[in-house]
């Protein structure tokens, strides 16, 4: 029992084990005492004296512990066991126990080489601690680096570990060559993977660049920037994949074929013009294929004076367009062939197939990265943060300065924004005391909804439009057959990028006229909004598209059925020039996904060419305003002001998600969409960290790193959803272009799916219909509900708990905190209590007592005010006491 | 690589590489920067006596780069300095940056009991199970009087040397402005004061200290202990990710 008392002694770490061996430790020592004030050999208490005497009247148990129980010879520590009790954490190892019993027992060590000695014996006496493998090796480097003493101690620690392992390696030596010979091996590749680690770690992309950013702006921007290199890291694995799997196989087969050209003619009377677009295509591929985003950026395209079919040149503004000479390239979707092809004989490389796994895995491995690191970052910032007191001020006060700030100005602008975030934080905690009245409440409700409406109005109303502009651009073009270099195609997409560009600052505007409370609130609720825009319009974009389809295929479907009928007509027409420009033409009027995967492209370069004309134009701006207000610095102004222009971080994040919803929406209509997006964002990280860097100030608003991050995943994951979704949808009901791309050969992509699973059919279609039935649906969703439910209810359990177990360690510390007070006026036989009986009735029934609303009083009476409170030793003792000796000295 | 090794032999870096969290190149540049700091008073080599005992003054480190706009800068430093002079040996410097590297592990939260979701389990690399515990060992070498209250309070004791090597126990130590081992009303202003480069009201700063208090202080004694602190800064996931200094 004795050891009981002060198992929890030490800093509150939970040390479970100490029973046992401290109490064998105690009993030895002859005096109960001993071990406890041992184990207060640290240095936080060395002052424990020193603390004003006063915070006593604060009920503060620990301080009254210290103050009265030392002098005692019992040392005092009431009830500690019960005291921070910690969710128990991992026990301590074996060799750690032993240290800390001995120093229970007095055996402290007078001066550093006795505590180096003491902790190496006992290091040594730990068997699992010192195995010879991997772990041991692992587990020793840990602890030593860990390990609160400083360096020279660790080195003395590690050097005398060291020669005990190699006695005892020379010992065993002799019987196990084997194992010491595997030891040997995987504690070298242990250290190769490590320096390989470090290696990557210090010359990962941009690591100095981030250093740099950071540096100046804290770590929030760090951030963003973080978060453009993760998605650039993506986009280059997924580069190499389609290049890898899909492009080379395309560019391979019209070179492989080449000589017997006219002879793969024979195979499908439309497949014949898309291997001769495919056979260009070899011709100049390595340059103008892969580096295609690259040269579309500088103007003179070398290229394009070389080709001499007419409606293939190159034009002048195709590489704007995406349209013209593209069409005939790899780049989307038509020019992709529909068979097999080998290179080796007996060796097939079915590119329908490639094509449809490419993307399929492309969309798999992208949800499965992002869900992993939605879920990490929900559940290390919501998640394990959630439920418990609200720690607001906490966080600002400790964990708000960036260890990682360099620059003056940085510094200067992070003490502000702490500055105003903690006013911030005040004031709400001062709005948070006034009550809000019923109709004020819901007043504000009302605006928030009249806004919500307003914006999702907005939204409707933008969508239309944008319909009805494409609707209207698409026929006109489909009429008047405009020649394909036609400008006419860039009206679209440089009226929805603008859309994109100058809604976001309106919506967020708008915000500002809204009650809601925290700036946090107002941040989520505009990218939501923004996020709806870019949803809606890229929507309407591809649901366009899709109708147009499905439509024209219905129209054209006779049509298509009698060119089949009679392809050597067509075939004949083949030598014709003219002919077959209107053959394309029309096919390209035909080939829907292309005509599609074209938009993407376009909305992809322009928005690259107007972030760059932004870009320009805050460049003009802040150099022009930075000469001004250079002027008035003179007058004592502080350099802060320099630049007028803050980073929008918010702002440039949700275009990165645009693009990167681009990119998912148009991957399969234009499978090198990753490569563009690549070289996209390598160039944008240059110019927006020579933006930030030079000409820009950071963003004074508060940017909580963590959770904002959170937001943007949980955005990226949502679009990513929606385009797969989407797909999938447009897989099971749409049809395909019967006159190009891989799937030519079937009317609907399902009839795809069916080949490929060709065996199969019957079963997925039972499973499909299985999981179709209501019974089943319900019973799924029936199991989910249930599910949440536990989960949520499990949650909500805790949280009381948490609440439950915090009021009554508060209870515990006041008694404890009243009753050492008590002792202490007894053992200072101050006081005598007339009628000893009645008194400590009435403190037990009040101890006992266990709601709130009685604790401040009970500490009024009994501690603050009341010292005429005597109970007397004669007196049954308070349950809380359980230690023996405690009782018998009062 | 040639003056890299006359300034340290191999052993020694391996011996600093297993002892702290930082890489051979960042030691190698925490080197430079010591000599910068520094001047002519070290020589070319360190040997491992030099590296513990010729100290940089606090006057040079504070306008090292990495130091230089950090309001606790002097509270750290004298926290590693043991004496609370602030001046650092090269081992209590590289010890600093070990500290504050990428490197220390910064997945404490791994060791709490719960998780949520069965599904998040697996997704949490398992925790190393000493790296907590063990950094609360308390220092061996504390004088006898200690045991004893010492009977004038206003006189501060010598602090045994502390180089707290967790980085949870650095960020406390850091706020402990008054080396008493507990985080009181008057450490909180500190730190406060710090952050905002002293801007708010008096008022401001007590109603602030009371709320951290109120959510901070298990135990009602209007201090906060190491275990108190620990069990709520780890709520704070922006606290992991500001508390490191490149190097």
């Amino acid at each position: 029992m004795a050891s009981r008392t002060y198992t929890v002694e030490v800093e509150g770490i939970p040390l479970d084990n100490f029973t046992n061996v401290d109490g064998s430790g105690s009993e030895g020592s002859g005096s109960s005492s001993l071990p406890l004030r041992r184990a207060r050999t640290d240095f936080q208490l060395q002052e424990r004296g020193s603390s004003d005497f006063t915070r006593c009247h604060t009920l503060s148990g620990w301080e009254h512990r210290l103050k009265y129980s030392l002098p005692l010879h019992h040392g005092g520590d009431l009830g500690g066991g019960r005291t921070l009790h910690h969710t128990c954490e991992r026990r301590p190892s074996a060799w750690y126990n032993t240290v800390m019993a001995r120093r229970r027992q007095g055996v402290t060590p007078a001066s550093e080489e006795d505590a180096v000695e003491e902790i190496a014996n006992a290091m040594k006496g730990d068997v699992k601690f010192m195995t010879d493998n991997v772990d041991g090796e692992l587990m020793r480097r840990e602890t030593l680096r860990e390990l609160t003493k400083p360096l020279r101690v660790k080195k003395e620690l590690r050097r005398k570990l060291t020669i005990h392992r190699s006695t005892q390696a020379q010992e065993a030596k002799g019987i196990s060559p084997f194992k010491y010979l595997k030891y040997t091996i995987s504690m070298h590749w242990y250290k190769l993977k490590q320096s390989v680690r470090d290696t990557f770690h210090d010359y990962s992309l941009w690591h100095k660049d981030l250093k740099e950013i950071e540096g100046t702006f804290g770590s929030g921007m760090g951030t963003y920037f973080r978060f453009l290199r993760y998605l650039l890291l993506l986009n280059f694995i997924m580069s190499v994949i389609v290049c890898g799997f899909l492009l080379t196989p395309q560019l391979l087969v019209p070179s492989n074929s080449s000589a017997p050209a006219e002879a793969s003619f024979v195979v499908d009377d439309n497949d014949s013009l898309v291997t001769a677009a495919a056979l260009r295509v070899s011709d100049d591929s390595p340059s103008s294929n892969l580096d295609r985003p690259h040269t579309s950026s500088t103007s003179d395209f070398p290229l394009s004076a070389s080709q001499g079919t007419q409606g293939t040149t190159f034009g002048a503004f195709d590489w704007l367009t995406g349209a013209g000479w593209f069409d005939t390239t790899a780049l989307y979707y038509g020019t992709y062939n529909d068979e097999s092809m080998s290179l080796i004989e007996g060796v097939y490389y079915n590119i329908p197939e490639a094509y449809f796994l490419v993307i399929l895995i492309s969309y798999i491995f992208y949800i499965i990265v992002i869900i992993r690191r939605v879920t990490i970052l929900y559940k290390s910032n919501y998640v394990d943060t959630e439920h418990d007191v609200s720690t607001s001020f906490v966080k600002k006060v400790f964990s708000s300065w960036d260890f990682s700030i360099t620059e003056t100005k940085a510094a200067i602008i992070k003490h502000r924004s702490i500055y105003s975030e903690l006013k911030e934080l005040l004031e709400e905690y001062l709005r948070e005391e006034e009550e809000v009245g019923r109709w004020e409440r819901v007043r504000r409700w009302c605006i928030k909804l009249v806004f919500w409406l307003l914006v999702l109005g907005l939204l409707g109303v933008l969508g239309w439009a944008t319909y009805l502009m494409l609707d209207n651009a698409i026929s006109k073009d489909i009429v008047k057959n405009t020649e394909s270099s036609g400008l006419g195609l860039m009206v679209y997409p440089l009226i929805v990028t603008c859309i994109i560009t100058v809604v976001p600052p309106i919506l967020a505007l708008m915000v500002k006229l809204e009650p809601y409370k925290s700036p946090r609130h107002r941040l989520i609720v505009t990218l939501v909004r923004t996020f709806l825009l870019e949803v809606s319009v890229l929507g309407i974009l591809v649901a366009f598209w899709f109708l147009q389809a499905t439509d024209h295929n219905a129209l054209n479907f006779i049509t298509t059925e009698s060119t089949t009928i009679a392809p050597t007509t067509i075939s004949s027409v083949l030598d014709d020039d003219s002919l077959q420009t209107d053959e394309i033409q029309e096919e390209k009027n035909d080939c829907w996904e292309t005509s599609l995967g074209q938009e993407f492209y376009r909305l992809l370069i322009i928005d690259f060419f107007l972030s760059l004309i932004i870009h320009l134009g805050t460049l003009i701006f802040s150099i022009a305003t930075r000469k001004s207000t250079l002027c008035s610095n003179e007058e004592g102004r502080g350099k802060l002001n320099q630049y007028v222009l803050g980073f929008d971080m918010s702002c440039n994040t949700l275009r990165l998600i645009y693009n990167q919803t681009l990119l998912w929406a148009g991957l399969f209509f234009c499978p090198l969409t990753p490569l563009i997006v690549l070289i996209k964002m390598f160039i944008t990280f240059y110019i927006q960290k020579f933006m930030v860097l030079k000409f820009l100030r950071p963003d004074e608003r508060p940017w909580r790193a963590a959770q904002t991050e959170t937001v943007f995943f949980a955005l990226t994951l949502l679009s990513l959803l929606l385009a797969f979704f989407g797909y999938g949808f447009i897989i099971v009901r749409g049809n395909t272009s019967s006159a190009c791309g891989p799937f030519r050969t079937y009317t609907h992509y399902i009839e795809f799916m069916w080949d490929l699973t060709a065996s199969d059919q019957q079963t997925i279609l039972q499973i499909f219909s299985f999981f179709a039935k209501p019974g089943v649906v319900t019973i799924i969703l029936g199991i989910l509900m249930i599910l949440v439910y536990c989960a949520k209810s499990m949650a909500e359990g805790r949280a009381e708990m948490i609440k439950v177990l915090r009021q009554q360690l508060k209870l515990e510390m006041r008694d404890r905190a009243f009753l050492l007070q008590i002792t202490e006026n007894v053992r200072s036989g101050e006081h005598r209590l007339a009628n000893p009986g009645q008194a400590w009735g009435a403190a037990a029934r009040k101890v006992s007592s266990p709601t709130q609303q009685n604790l401040p009083q009970r500490a009024a009476s009994f501690v603050f005010t009341d010292n005429k409170v005597h109970p007397a030793d004669v007196h049954p003792q308070p349950r809380y006491f359980s230690d023996d000796t405690e009782e018998s000295q009062i | 690589m040639g003056n890299k090794v006359a300034v340290f032999t191999e052993q020694q870096l391996d011996e600093y590489q297993a002892c702290t969290y930082l890489t051979r190149k960042n030691i190698l540049r925490a080197e430079r920067l010591f000599r910068g700091v520094c001047g002519s008073a070290l020589p070319t080599r360190l040997d491992p006596i030099t590296a513990s005992t010729v100290t940089a003054p606090y006057q040079a480190l504070d306008t090292l780069t990495e130091l230089k706009e950090n309001p606790f800068r002097r509270r750290m430093c004298q926290v590693f300095s043991g004496d609370g002079s602030a001046s650092l040996t090269f081992e209590q410097f590289i010890e600093l940056f070990s500290v504050f590297s990428d490197h220390a592990p910064r997945d404490i939260r791994a060791t709490k009991t719960h998780a949520p979701l069965p599904i998040l389990l697996f997704l949490t690399p398992p925790p190393f199970p000493l790296s907590h515990a063990l950094s609360l060992i308390p220092t061996p070498s504390t004088p006898l009087h200690a045991l004893h209250p010492p009977p004038t309070p206003s006189t501060p004791l010598p602090r045994p040397p502390l180089p707290s090597h967790s980085l949870l126990l650095t960020s406390y130590a850091t706020s402990d402005f008054d080396d008493d081992g507990y985080l009181g009303e008057e450490d909180l202003q500190q730190t406060v004061k710090h952050l905002t480069h002293d801007l708010l009201t008096q008022d401001e700063y007590s109603t602030i200290v009371s709320k951290v208090l109120e959510e901070a202080d298990v135990d009602c004694d209007t201090k906060l202990s190491q275990s108190e602190f620990i069990h709520v800064i780890l709520k704070s996931p922006d606290f992991l990710s500001n508390f490191h200094i490149r190097i």
